[in-house]
């Protein structure tokens, strides 16, 4: 059964006992008036406890598992999902820090902050599940909570309006992945991930077309979270609808966990089944970069500008898993990016809520002489878009460099792969335009006034923290590398031989 | 109507309906139903595979599905709600003014 | 004694020494609303503190022990971040450590109550921090990355008066060579600066990722340990063209001709920047970066490295003629002092190259640094008793000084003293062993034309001799000139600087004599520790190079055999060489103290013909180099530009650009015709996409 000292256990018991005790809190609490700050704060020194829980467990936990591949137990306590939860607790811990200011002026913090750490469990959980019971449990974990928060002004329309579209498309999508669920549970006879990727070995080949149309769903399902064409459409509207800060959670936390859940079912299940799949996700690829870049061209609000420019990202990111059977580190390179890509996406929406809170500025027109009148948040935005560009010498310029280098180290074995490299260095050229252009507006030009204008703190401590680890981790992606290289298994390339 | 198979055709068909809702229907509340629809109709595949196999995990899982579900149309309906106070209305149509 | 100590113990004092001041300069802007002290004391110490940890690693240098600790960094390229402190890095760092201390003691008054002190501490750290990298560094990339900050650091000091007012410029005003401006402002000299080490940097780029193509390593040591590189480079006869592309860098660094006219116009910073930038930064990168490289190329010597070394040798020599000459015209006394750091960069230059050429490479190698060391210590203590008296003149022009021995006594005292060891007086100063070292050196090579490389070195010495004493004739000696004159009437009294910023040029100037009392035994031991190094590490001996696996097997008895050819070596005084300095110190001292001194020859009156006349412009406006530069580099090219701009990057910017820009458009357009807000249609979208997506897995 499941280790209770397991790092998966110790932190659901941690958030989930701190995220139980914040409503129980207020409700005890007999004073009118906002506690904001204190539940931000309890919630970030659980998120934080969690994070060195598991930190400290990849330090000295010996013999841990890179990508737990057994059939013991539902969930794993490996380096996969270590990676992974070390993202979305940044992640989390950024939105929570910077919500700090964000909610200030907003009612029901209890809930807010609560429903905060839930999610986070789901998608930690996420990423140390094996079987697929555990996976929809903790999918839902993940996205339940998210639905509510992104619904969270409740005076808003707009907020409503982001949380339909968001509750329809997470429904359905949640609906399709038990669908898919459902079909491998018929084809193979059980629910652990494992023994179903080693039941799709033997599989009668009559059964086949139903194991694609699984795979199709999954494809979907997860997809809809990562936002890839065409599951993304809901995404734009929800990302900058939804409470700016509740979009970094969705762009830099929930899309990762989707990411997270389709490695763990998608490619190590699909490397066993003996299909030409990669080509699929190599066009859906082509067209979710090509598509969110296109699209962000044309914004004005800065919000949906980052939106179009996640789904692009997360083309970029898919790259890495369409070649991961044919190259050692294909899924290195996607684990990498998925980390700077928390960092540098929460970076970027934690700004624009700074911007939002201060000077109430959502439209590109406004960001005008930002950088002097919010020189912290101008300049920590600046650097996070050419880190989303891709410029070096910022963290964003490995993960990409090293997505292509693989996409061209794989095109040995498939032919299409080295023009998902091409497609992928004009797409970052085309990015560069929007990206450029916001800086350009941010310093180049004037704004309304030159008045400095107090930046929230909180977030101030926030946007530095990522500042700093763009350009440490620019400079020095040594350890996230080795890290992620660590959390894919060697014996990936056995599965490829085995099958 | 007593073969497993039948469960499964079954469960395809609402499967499909589900799908035609979604895509036809307008009411927001319809929509949740499709969708409801869907999960339910894999529940239903699910049991079916379950006694076909024979294998256990499948009903547990369908007992999972159920509960998840359930919490799911909860948030669903309570955005609705607010939903309806703003407009009105819950055609979904209506909600545009997120665009491009 | 190799040892070789990891991430612990001293190897930590070795990462800190050049990341202290990094972080000095990262904390230096948060004192932003604190008082001028304050600002100032935290610069300080922090400089201080490095140099503190910088003479705790020396003992390891000087028992010929090696730290070298090394982390992973960019673990795709198999590349490691490391520091290297060797014999070599670990007196270069004391050296670098130790003056820029001084040097910020002396910034402390000279900047007093000016304004953007923050951007001085934070650049002037962040120079000797990137210096520090440079010579601590263990590999090629990382020395690189120190370069461009020095580079960037250098931008930044010498256009720190970016508001160019006119007293800050340097050069006569209204002086045109060809059409080309020689004054110029403060900002105009930064890009300068700039461009003409980009042009170095470039060449010291390509050169570097030449080689590493062929050994897959920037590391020093891994560069020496596996030599196939050299192997296959040869056979590409790619070689010894990689070794002077970065020497390439070590030009423009520390201006060398071609690209030398920079370090003149370098003035126009403050004159501690000036100090820093000719004592302890960054022309001295340049000698450094030889001074690494050359015992490693000097080691492949199988591979015939010989032209490599005729190159850096003859290219010091050109730059020190060049540079020498030039100074006995010029009328500013930082510009004076500027030509002379160039001439004797040649000088060192000269003798690294020299010491390639010949069997015995450790004699020149050595003469070579200790001539770095000695040069480092009068020379910031020049410009900062230069400083000293802008400060008090206000003017840069030695005409406006003049008759100031009286006013000024301690700096004239201390000047003198440092002057005396530019200029090489016998015996008693640093100055004149290092310069004699480097004579006996050029005269012991058996490369075929040192004797005119003998001649050069002389003749300039000579110059070196004849300019210190014209400059401080025109400063300390004579009447008071008009400015002076003018200055006390106004009731400026012209009187000696404060304690604090006389003190560090007097201790340097102190210390240069005291190093030239015993400058035998100084160069004796000096002479030691460099064998010691080099046969230990590279295998080079006193009768060239033995093979390093040789060296490594035998290595206990190595180790005897060179201390005791150390002592036995280099302790000949060559008679030539020592009657060849002091006869051109005396014969250029001598005119100098008549012209300027004892002023009994007016020098106006050798103008008067033709031809000294003629030879004076062309000195004067600088052998036209910087207007051929200039043309060349820039009006032409501009020219040009301006051609292509007219026809074609017109056609770009108003034909192609556009219809980029709206394809670009439309096209996002349509990709976002979809996205109607309406989510039947997105709905519809995703059912259709998962029908797509099975149609494409089952295809």
């Amino acid at each position: 059964m499941i280790d209770i000292f397991s790092t998966p256990a110790l932190v659901t018991i941690i958030l989930g006992s701190v995220a139980l005790l914040i409503p129980i809190l207020d409700a005890l609490n007999k004073e009118r008036g906002s506690k904001n700050k204190v539940y931000s704060a309890i919630a970030f020194g659980a998120l934080a406890l969690a994070l060195a829980v598991v930190i400290s467990r990849i330090f000295t936990g010996e013999n841990l598992p890179a990508l737990s591949l057994t059939n013991n137990g539902v969930i794993a306590d490996d380096i996969f999902g270590a990676f992974f939860s070390i993202a979305f607790l940044i992640v989390s811990i950024m939105v929570t820090v910077s919500s700090w200011s964000y909610m200030k002026k907003k009612s029901n913090h209890a809930a807010y902050y609560s429903l905060i750490l839930l999610s986070s469990i789901g998608m930690i959980l996420i990423g140390y599940s094996t079987d697929f019971v555990m996976l929809l449990v903790a999918w839902e974990l993940m996205s339940i909570p998210t639905y509510a928060l992104a619904a969270f002004s409740k005076r808003d329309p707009v907020s409503n309006e982001a949380a339909i579209k968001y509750f329809l498309f997470g429904a359905l999508s949640s609906a399709i992945i038990i669908l898919g669920m459902g079909i491998v549970y018929g084809l193979t006879g059980t629910t652990n991930i494992y023994d179903s990727v080693v039941g799709m070995t033997t599989l009668n080949p009559d059964l086949m077309p139903f194991a694609l149309l699984a795979v199709a769903l999954f494809i979907a399902g997860f997809g809809f979270k990562m936002g890839l064409v065409p599951f993304h459409m809901w995404l734009p509207d929800t990302y900058s609808g939804a409470p700016t800060t509740i979009a970094t959670l969705l762009a830099a936390g929930t899309k990762k966990a989707g990411f997270a859940a389709a490695i763990r079912v998608i490619v190590i299940g699909l490397i066993a089944l003996n299909v030409h799949w990669t080509i699929t996700l190599a066009i859906i690829a082509i067209f979710t970069m090509t598509l969110g870049n296109l699209g962000a061209l044309t914004q004005k609000s800065i919000p949906r500008i980052l939106a179009y420019s996640s789904i692009a990202q997360a083309g970029y990111i898919l790259i890495g898993l369409a070649v991961a059977p044919y190259t050692n580190y294909g899924l290195d390179a996607s684990l990498l990016q998925i980390l700077n890509h928390a960092v540098m996406k929460s970076a970027a929406f934690v700004a624009a809520a700074a911007v939002i809170i201060t000077i109430g500025a959502y439209t590109i027109e406004k960001y005008r002489g930002l950088g002097y009148r919010m020189p912290i948040t101008a300049l920590v935005l600046a650097v996070a878009l050419l880190s989303l560009a891709g410029v070096p010498p910022l963290n964003g310029f490995w993960g990409k460099y090293l997505i292509f280098g693989s996409a061209i180290d794989a095109g040995d074995q498939a032919w299409w792969a080295p023009y998902l490299a091409i497609a992928g260095v004009l797409n970052s050229a085309l990015s560069l335009g929007y990206y450029i252009w916001i800086i350009r507006k941010m310093y180049m030009e004037e704004g309304e006034n030159r008045i400095r204008q107090k930046e929230p703190r909180p977030i101030v401590a926030v946007l530095l923290f990522a500042l700093g680890f763009m350009v440490l981790f620019g400079i020095w992606y040594g350890p996230l590398l080795d890290l992620a290289s660590m959390a894919v298994p060697n014996d990936l390339t056995h599965l490829i031989a085995a099958r | 109507m007593n073969q497993p198979t039948d469960f499964l055709y079954i469960a395809v068909i609402l499967v499909s309906i589900g799908i035609y809702g979604l895509v036809v229907k307008r009411n927001a509340l319809r929509l949740i139903f499709s969708i409801e629809l869907i999960a339910n109709a894999v529940n239903l595949a699910l049991i079916a595979f379950s006694r076909m196999l024979p294998s256990p995990q499948g009903q547990i899982f369908v007992l999972f599905s159920i509960a998840i579900s359930a919490a799911e149309v909860a948030v669903g309906l309570g955005i609705i709600i607010i939903a309806y106070r703003f407009y009105k209305d819950i055609d979904i149509t209506e909600f545009r003014n997120l665009k491009n | 004694m190799v040892g070789a100590i990891g991430f612990e113990g001293l190897g930590v004092n070795a990462w800190l020494i050049w990341m202290l001041p990094f972080i000095g300069a990262a904390f230096i802007p948060i004192l932003r609303n604190k008082n001028e002290k304050l600002k100032s004391y935290v610069a300080v110490g922090f400089s201080l503190l490095s140099a503190f940890l910088a003479l705790s690693i020396l003992p390891v240098g000087l028992s010929n022990g090696e730290i070298h600790s090394q982390i992973p960094w960019f673990s795709a390229l198999n590349l490691d971040a490391g520091v290297l402190a060797d014999p070599l890095a670990i007196i270069m760092s004391n050296l670098v450590a130790w003056i820029s201390a001084a040097i910020f003691v002396y910034s402390i008054s000279y900047m007093h109550k000016e304004k953007s002190l923050i951007r001085y501490w934070f650049f002037m750290l962040f120079f000797i921090g990137s210096m520090q990298l440079i010579v601590l560094s263990d590999n090629l990339l990382m020395v690189f990355f120190g370069w461009e900050g020095v580079g960037l650091a250098s931008y930044a000091l010498i256009g720190f008066w970016y508001q160019d007012r006119k007293k800050d410029y340097v050069g006569k005003e209204g002086h045109t060579v060809w059409g080309i401006p020689m004054w110029t402002s403060p900002t105009h000299a930064g890009i300068k600066a700039f461009l003409q080490n980009r042009a170095g940097d470039i060449m010291m780029l390509s050169g570097m990722f030449l080689i590493f193509m062929y050994s897959g390593t920037f590391g020093f040591r891994e560069l020496l340990t596996d030599q196939t590189w050299a192997h296959a480079m040869m056979q590409q006869n790619l070689l010894v063209p990689a070794a002077v592309l970065i020497f390439g860098g070590a030009i423009g660094k520390s201006a060398q001709f071609p690209l030398n006219e920079w370090l003149l116009e370098a003035m126009t910073g403050p004159t501690s920047v000036s100090a820093l930038i000719h004592a302890a930064t960054m022309v001295k990168a340049g000698v450094f970066l030889v001074a690494r490289i050359g015992p490693l190329f000097f080691a492949l010597s199988v591979f015939n490295m010989q032209q490599f070394f005729e190159i850096v040798a003859w290219v010091g020599a050109i730059t020190a003629m060049l540079l020498a000459t030039q100074a006995l015209v010029n009328p500013e006394i930082k510009k004076v002092l500027a030509y002379s750091t160039g001439s004797q960069i040649g000088y060192m230059m000269m003798a690294l190259g020299i010491a390639g050429l010949t069997t015995n490479f450790i004699d020149g190698y050595t003469a070579g640094f200790f001539h770095l060391i000695s040069h480092a210590l009068f020379k910031a203590s020049l410009f900062m008793a230069a400083g000293a008296i802008l400060h008090t003149v206000h003017s840069r022009f030695m005409t406006d000084m003049g008759g100031l021995r009286k006013n000024m006594k301690r700096t004239y005292i201390f000047m003198l003293l440092a002057s005396l060891s530019l200029a090489g007086a016998p015996l008693i100063t640093s100055g004149f062993w290092s310069k004699d070292a480097i004579f006996a050196s050029i005269l012991d090579s058996n490369y075929e034309f040192s004797s005119y490389l003998f001649f050069i070195a002389v003749t300039v010495a000579v110059m070196t001799a004849f300019y210190t004493f014209r400059m401080v004739g025109l400063v300390f000696f004579g009447k008071p000139s008009q400015n002076i004159v003018n200055m006390e009437n106004k009731g400026h009294r012209i009187r000696e600087v404060n304690q604090l910023m006389w003190l560090p040029f007097a201790v340097l100037a102190v210390a240069s004599v005291v190093i030239g009392l015993v400058g035998f035994a100084f160069e004796g031991q000096l002479h030691h520790v460099f064998a010691t190094y080099l046969s230990s590490t590279f295998g080079i001996t006193e009768n060239g190079v033995i093979p390093l696996s040789e060296v490594q097997d035998t290595t206990g008895t190595v180790e005897g055999e060179g201390q005791h050819e150390a002592t036995s070596g280099g302790s000949e005084m060559n008679p030539v060489a020592v009657a060849a300095s002091v006869t051109a110190f005396g014969v250029g001292g001598f005119l100098g103290y008549l012209f300027y001194i004892r002023r009994s020859v007016d020098p106006a009156k050798i103008n008067e013909n033709v031809v000294s006349k003629g030879l004076w412009r062309f000195l004067y406006n600088r052998w036209y180099l910087n207007s051929i530069l200039y043309w060349m580099g820039v009006v032409i090219p501009l020219g040009f530009y301006r051609r292509v701009n007219k026809y074609f990057e017109h056609l770009l910017m108003y034909g192609i650009n556009p219809s980029v820009q709206h394809s670009m458009v439309f096209m996002s357009k349509v990709a976002k015709m979809a996205q109607s807000g309406d989510v039947q249609i997105y709905l519809y979208v995703f059912s259709a996409g998962i029908i797509v997506i099975t149609m494409l897995l089952l295809s």
